[in-house]
């Protein structure tokens, strides 16, 4: 068809952070297309330099108030390596209990706040509340629980508190474990709701071959755990993870964009689910293979529900986690001190994917050198990619109709902008 | 009744049946040792209780007069409210003598004039039982009177090698120790334990006052010019830490708090601190005691001098909690010391 | 039931990690409640619509571009209350740390090359460019204080902000002082209202909710000093939230 047409999204909405979409087609050919993040960069790897290393979990907590639980992970299992501190078995349970404390607060966030009002065709979800009464009362139901269990461990989701280097400082009471056990295996019902009414609003038809990266764990789902691991199956380890992925500047944007050896390529629910599809836990597996979320998979849209199905995943990992801690009796225990000093690694699976953290840390325990590699800012270059090849096949619709469509492929992706625009890394392709 | 009456002694075993059977009937809260440092909490069962010998950080008043506590539910809506007193059938163990000593002076403040039916309530529903102390270097209650007390608890306990002579000090008091815990008559050899203990303790007293407590509120009233309160001002924070430690200080605000509905909301009491910088901000704006020097007076004063006309007692009890949690080291016993000091050059 | 007016609100963000606004989008039972006392009309984060018609406006996040500086007098010309919601707004935050270098040369550390495709100015808290009608502190603000905030908002009550130390939070809480315990905090000049949760919950106090409007922070520097942190760790310890210096 040939059409022109020029669409100026000025600050996408229901996405974290501000981002602008710009594309123009002339005589049905794309002559531009842009992703603008225009967020103002806070330029952490500055504000970290010079810092004690005690403090840097602290200080990079606040680059996401979202993701807060991973980059306080990330950050901690950075330090760790560095200074040679191994964390006690309780301590790394209970990281991973606040860690699918946060996935499931953070997908339910996007799920509700940000994707719902698509899918029934409202700007918020203001009217959902008066149009779909007992979802929404549901869906807050299972976010407060997802709260509570970051607030059980780490005193609350926004900027956890006891995360701190060489363990946990805070011990949550047997019977706090147990009323939360309890609420979670109540909410498998919640999550069938929500399953119900998602299912019911298949996703737009999309097809791109693509390449996943995540980080993938034996013996479970990788979350909090795991080494980095490519769809396309070539090696790559948590130390060479930085040389693969090249970080490069686009003119039009405050966040650098990212590239893999085989180019394109994408993170997240869907490349978890993807790529770890057989540590799925049995509901969680059952719920995906019902959505027909089966790997190989190719359509971005699905990383809906994708993230629905790791709902379930950590739902059943965080009664896991409460089942070992009560098996253990969790009781209070001295922080790890510092053994070493040097330069550490620390990945883990943020809620919208793979999050590299790295830092220099010198023998007064002062942080010398950060860099970053966000989720989002991985995912730039796949969005783009994707408006690329999905707007041909919709040129024919309505102008208001392709731009609904384009904004909500964007947030499909759940991309985090505040997040994405606080990239470190300094070296460019 | 015989001259020991009194002294009873009960086994380690009998001290446990006790507390077991008091968490029974009744909240407990005992002495346990919180990161380390000697602190009350509630416990759930006689083997988390630790009888620490040094004063718990925070005192006991918080069960009687809580940080927080709601007073009044209220609808906006139908224009009513209801009176709320949040009061249970309680126990706490292991006060020293000071804190029981301090209990009483709160009895009185509480009961003075308009009764204060939500602490009063609550302490109704209270057994206070008492254990042995040792005193460390902030404590000065021995220049203060007395270092043991003879009434204002149920029950008493010293803490010999094994077992403990148990005095009870109301009809309550004693049928629990009867009730569970198994009494006997203490041997010779027993009571010539605790006298033992008793002349340790009394020994072990390293901080001291130079004057008699008689002699105090007339010496605070000479030091109204001292520039004492200049120096320890300026050191300062006014965080209202010796406030809140302190198991006398008993200030408060009550303030109306709406929920998000804007239509019912609990009128609540909260605890203050006159060394806080907006305590004595009045309506308008003026505050009466700018200064941090002006606002440490006023507290030492309280300790030592204003009360003491109404209630014929001083309101210190020498447990040393605000000096031990001063982080500029602001000293009561020291600073007294030193208004003596002043009072006998003038 | 009383009226109350049901004022038009909007939330905007600056420079910030958001979790401001997330920590009022986590008050799940009132959400039906707030939304039914004021009209939201701007909330980027959460709503597709938006308007320029408000009369109070909730911002989130320093001030840390000439765009900012442009945009946030817009919102103050259009608003008849303006709120500061937390840290980064109140007293700049964390963002504040990078202004320890000279802004080229932050620049060049995140961005290398490409330094000159970026533009910033020293974050400043907001009303260092407007003026600001309340501040909700903290990193993040707490959902308690905003609730009751709110509810002070709407029934016309003139709100409270704690004036006093987050040592009587923390006695409230019961905590064992962290100095005690080996560590340290700024918790004796930083404003509560916190429920010094941070203690609470096993850290110290970092500083977060700024300065009481009085603070002894000489005598704060000489605890430091005596409880073993050298002259930098003490300046390090005062100046994380430090954006406002005393």
């Amino acid at each position: 068809m040939e059409k022109d047409l020029n669409i100026n999204i000025v600050e996408v909405t229901r996405i974290e952070g501000h981002g602008n979409i710009v594309i123009d087609v002339r005589k049905g050919r794309i002559k531009e297309l842009r992703f603008d993040i225009i967020e103002s960069p806070r330029f952490f790897e500055a504000m970290l330099r010079g810092r004690r290393y005690d403090e840097a979990h602290h200080i990079m907590s606040r680059i996401c108030g979202i993701c807060a639980v991973s980059h306080t992970s990330a950050s901690l299992k950075a330090i760790e390596s560095a200074m040679g501190i191994r964390i006690s078995r309780q301590a790394a349970l209970l990281r991973k209990l606040a860690f699918s404390g946060e996935m499931l607060q953070s997908h339910i966030l996007h799920l509700f706040f940000l994707v719902l009002p698509d899918l029934v065709g409202a700007g918020s979800i203001v009217p959902l509340l008066e149009s779909h009464p007992e979802l929404a009362r549901r869906t807050l139901g299972l976010k407060r629980l997802s709260n509570d269990i970051c607030a059980v461990v780490a005193g609350r989701h926004i900027h956890p508190i006891s995360l701190v280097p060489g363990g946990v400082a805070h011990t949550p009471g047997t019977g706090e474990l147990k009323t939360l056990k309890k609420r979670l295996e109540d909410s498998f019902r919640e999550l069938d709701a929500l399953f119900e009414f998602l299912s019911g609003m298949p996703a737009p038809e999309f097809r791109l071959e693509r390449e996943f990266i995540s980080l993938k764990a034996r013996g479970e789902y990788a979350a909090y755990a795991g080494e980095p691991f490519s769809s396309m199956n070539y090696p790559m380890d948590s130390i060479s993870f930085r040389k693969r992925i090249k970080e490069y500047m686009v003119p039009h944007s405050a966040a650098k964009h990212a590239k893999s050896p085989r180019g394109t390529y994408m993170v997240g629910a869907l490349a978890r689910v993807n790529n770890n599809f057989r540590q799925l836990r049995p509901t969680a597996r059952a719920i995906a293979k019902k959505a027909g979320l089966v790997p190989p998979l190719t359509n971005p849209f699905q990383n809906n529900m994708a993230q629905l199905v790791e709902c379930f995943q950590m739902t059943e990992d965080a009664v896991a986690a409460i089942d070992k801690l009560l098996e253990m009796g969790p009781r209070p225990e001295p922080l790890k001190r510092p053994k070493a000093y040097g330069t550490g690694i620390g990945m883990v699976e943020a809620p919208r994917g793979t999050l590299y953290h790295e830092y220099r840390i010198n023998k007064d325990g002062i942080v010398e050198r950060a860099e970053c590699i966000i989720p989002t800012a991985q995912n730039l270059r796949s969005i783009e990619d994707d408006l690329r090849g999905f707007i041909p096949g919709i040129l024919h619709m309505p102008k208001k109709e392709i731009s609904g469509l384009i904004e909500s492929l964007v947030r499909a992706y759940d991309p985090c902008i505040s997040c994405s625009t606080h990239i470190m890394d300094v070296r460019f392709v | 009744m015989e001259e020991n009456a009194q002294y009873l002694y009960i086994t380690d075993r009998g001290f446990k049946a006790l507390v077991k059977g008091l968490l029974k009937e009744r909240r407990v809260y005992g002495t346990v040792r919180k990161d380390g440092f000697p602190a009350f909490k509630e416990i759930s069962g006689a083997e988390e209780i630790e009888l620490v010998q040094t004063p718990t950080h925070l005192s006991a008043k918080e069960f009687l007069f809580p940080q927080r506590e709601v007073l009044l539910k209220f609808d906006i809506k139908d224009n009513t409210h209801e009176a709320v007193v949040e009061a249970g059938d309680q126990a706490i163990i292991g006060l020293h003598p000071c804190d029981i000593r301090a209990i009483g002076l709160m009895d009185r403040v509480f009961s003075c004039g308009a009764q204060d039916v939500n602490y009063l309530a609550r302490r109704g529903r209270t057994i206070l039982i008492g254990s042995d102390c040792m005193p460390d270097r902030y404590c000065f209650c021995k220049s203060l009177g007395d270092t043991d007390v003879d009434s204002g608890f149920d029950i008493f306990l010293h803490r010999l090698k094994t077992g403990f002579i148990a005095r009870t000090g109301t009809e309550v008091g004693a049928d629990l120790i009867r009730k569970f815990a198994g009494p006997r008559m203490p041997s010779p050899r027993e009571l010539t334990e605790l006298e033992g203990l008793r002349t340790r303790r009394e020994g072990s007293f390293t901080a001291t006052l130079e004057a008699p407590p008689e002699a105090l509120p007339g010496i605070y009233a000479m030091s109204d010019e001292s520039p004492v309160w200049e120096r320890i001002g300026s050191i300062c924070y006014g965080c209202g830490s010796c406030n809140n430690v302190c198991p006398t200080c008993y200030c408060f605000d009550v303030r109306d708090e709406v929920r998000a509905n804007l239509n019912d909301g609990e009128r609540v009491r909260t605890w203050d601190g006159c060394t806080l910088d907006d305590f004595a901000r009045v309506s308008g704006g003026h505050d009466f005691r700018k200064t941090r020097a002006a606002r440490l007076k006023h507290r030492f004063n309280r300790k030592f001098r204003y009360l003491s006309g109404r209630f014929d007692s001083l309101f210190c009890v020498g447990c040393g909690r605000c000096s031990r949690a001063c982080l500029v080291r602001i000293n009561i016993a020291e600073v007294t010391n030193e208004l003596i000091r002043e009072s006998y050059k003038k | 039931m009383r009226d109350f007016e049901r004022p038009k609100a909007a939330f905007f963000s600056f420079t910030s990690c958001e979790g401001c606004q997330l920590a009022i989008l986590s008050c799940e039972e009132a959400l039906p409640e707030i939304l039914k006392r004021i009209e939201v009309v701007n909330f980027r984060e959460a709503m597709s619509e938006r308007s320029d018609d408000y009369k109070i406006a909730f911002i989130e996040g320093s001030v840390s571009t000439e765009e900012e500086i442009a945009r946030v007098t817009k919102i103050r010309e259009r608003a008849d209350f303006v709120v500061a919601l937390g840290a980064c707004a109140t007293t700049g935050g964390l963002n504040c740390l990078k202004n320890r270098f000279p802004m080229d040369d932050v620049k060049r550390i995140v961005y290398g090359k490409d330094a000159g495709q970026i533009e910033t100015v020293p974050a400043r808290p907001i009303d260092s460019v407007i003026k600001v009608d309340y501040r909700l502190h903290g990193c993040p603000i707490s959902g308690k204080e905003f609730l009751a905030f709110f509810a002070d908002l709407v029934m016309g009550r003139s709100p409270r902000t704690p004036n006093y130390p987050v040592c009587v939070d923390c006695k409230m809480a019961g905590n064992i002082c962290v100095f005690e315990k080996g560590m340290y905090c700024v918790g004796p000049v930083t404003r509560a209202g916190c429920d010094a949760i941070c203690v609470t919950y096993g850290s110290v106090c970092w500083g977060c909710r700024g300065y009481v409007d009085d603070p002894n922070v000489n005598a704060h520097r000489e605890t430091l000093k005596r409880y073993g942190l050298t002259a930098k760790g003490v300046a390090q310890k005062l100046d994380l939230y430090g954006g406002k210096k005393q």
